[in-house]
């Protein structure tokens, strides 16, 4: 009886083990949009991106505060939090999905990657898939993706009054870095 | 044998969760609450909305005449308007200075802004500051064979508006105001001109309420004392804000044609049933500088 238990407790531990070794997170990833109206363009950066991806399971959940957006313009800010993104109602635009092109662990080669799942803003959940790339490096792993979304599938209001320096299409970036779970 | 398998269950517990989604987190748990007043100014009253460091907002605001002649004067339009014209930029997030014309008596005024308590989402209910406006009436009254020096040209107002911001629609605003003019005269655009110094003291309340992101209703009523005649004199407005995402539009109904805080506590108010009320608009827009 000890014995058999002693085995399924090494088992265990011994899955767990290598299941942590496919588990990779990060808090400080970086992540950008860009407008790009008739009469303006600007960006809006935030270091805050927060990410999980298991490799074993393909599982990928990212998510960021958006009122850590930062234009470069205090009253853009401003406005941006309390009109458009309403960000005390609505604190974080997230993606969570799966991997599902395949994945070479061994290589540290950047590879390409799409992932498919729900990405939620504004408490509107839309079917999502994104193409990037993954390097597996000494820090863990590099994620690298870019896609667009329209602010309308989001039910943002855009000023009619003044659309041409608010762009419909918002063109987002992530790159973030993401180290093994010990 | 069941310590022991309650000793696995403890260390597989956190594993468990190592493989659910993220937790979310908010970056700032306790965030100061934003635009309880989209501008600087509501309607007449001044704000607590502070600029940011850097910030340049500029306003041009018009108060036109009394409505009541209807369409022979186009509803007061054709009277020709009190225009105001101000720009104000913020040293830091909370201290601002400004400098604006009124051509009411054509007065130009130099001033700051000092938030000194900001709503926060938790613990502090409401936001305060402070307005300061020394003004210098520069009208030319040779034609009445009087001189007027510099020291008797002299406005000075204080503001002190409190607000808070309820919820995402509704805010409200009080602003005790008090002003002094160091010579009055018979041809000023103020309630019943005396040749003496004036002394006022009001309570500005405003209230707006936002129907959607965009669009708000706004209401002031400023009763206001003037302590030479004992008199009392009240104020009356109602309007809408407009945001746009670069400009406020406001406009309103107001019973003064009043674009600045001496002038709003002074200024004649006409009578709301005889329709001597006037249309007016301000249009406001910020710039980042830095």
């Amino acid at each position: 009886m000890k014995t058999a238990l002693f085995t399924v407790v090494i088992s265990i531990f011994c899955f767990t083990t290598s299941a942590f070794a496919q588990i990779f997170t990060a808090d400080n990833g970086y992540v950008e949009f860009e407008s790009r109206a008739p009469l303006l363009t600007f960006k809006g950066i935030s270091n805050q991106l927060h990410g999980f991806v298991n490799l074993s399971t393909g599982e990928v959940d990212f998510y960021v505060d958006l009122s850590t957006l930062s234009t470069n313009n205090r009253r853009r800010d401003r406005d941006m939090r309390q009109i458009y993104l309403e960000t005390d109602r609505f604190p974080f635009a997230e993606f969570s999905g799966k991997l599902t092109s395949p994945f070479d662990s061994e290589s540290n080669i950047t590879q390409p990657a799409i992932v498919e799942g729900e990405f939620t803003m504004r408490g509107i959940s839309r079917p999502f898939t994104a193409e990037g790339t993954i390097q597996q490096n000494e820090a863990g792993l590099l994620i690298e993706a870019s896609w667009q979304i329209l602010l309308q599938d989001f039910n943002i209001d855009r000023p009619r009054v003044v659309f041409y320096e608010l762009s419909d299409v918002q063109q987002v970036s992530i790159k973030i870095t993401l180290a093994p779970e010990l | 044998m069941r310590y022991f398998i309650s000793t696995i269950f403890l260390i597989l517990i956190p594993f468990s969760t190592a493989f659910s989604q993220l937790e979310r987190q908010r970056a700032v748990e306790n965030r100061q609450v934003e635009l309880t007043f989209p501008t600087p100014k509501h309607i007449q009253l001044n704000t607590t909305e502070p600029l940011a460091a850097g910030e340049l907002y500029y306003s041009i605001k018009h108060a036109f005449g009394t409505v009541e002649n209807g369409i022979s004067d186009f509803w007061g339009l054709d009277q020709g308007a009190n225009i105001r014209f101000s720009l104000e930029y913020g040293i830091t997030d909370r201290f601002s200075v400004f400098a604006g014309r009124s051509s009411l008596d054509k007065v130009y005024d130099l001033g700051f802004r000092y938030l000194y308590l900001k709503q926060m989402q938790k613990g502090m209910p409401i936001s305060a500051g402070v307005v300061l406006t020394a003004g210098l009436m520069t009208d030319d009254y040779s034609f009445f064979d009087v001189s007027y020096s510099f020291s008797e040209r002299n406005q000075l107002s204080v503001a002190l508006p409190v607000s808070r911001k309820f919820d995402d629609r509704f805010s409200l605003l009080m602003v005790p105001t008090f002003a002094a003019i160091s010579k009055t005269n018979p041809f000023m655009r103020i309630e019943n001109p005396l040749d003496t110094d004036e002394i006022y003291a009001g309570l500005g309340i405003g209230s707006r309420y936002k129907f959607t992101q965009r669009l708000g209703l706004t209401i002031q009523a400023v009763p206001s004392y003037r302590f030479e005649t004992e008199r009392w004199n009240h104020n009356a407005a109602i309007g809408l804000d407009m945001e746009t995402g670069g400009h406020v539009f406001q406009i309103f109904f107001t019973t003064s044609r009043a674009l600045n805080d001496t002038y709003l506590l002074a200024s004649s108010n006409g009578r709301i049933p005889d329709y001597a009320f006037r249309f007016g608009f301000n249009i406001n827009r910020s710039f980042m500088l830095r």
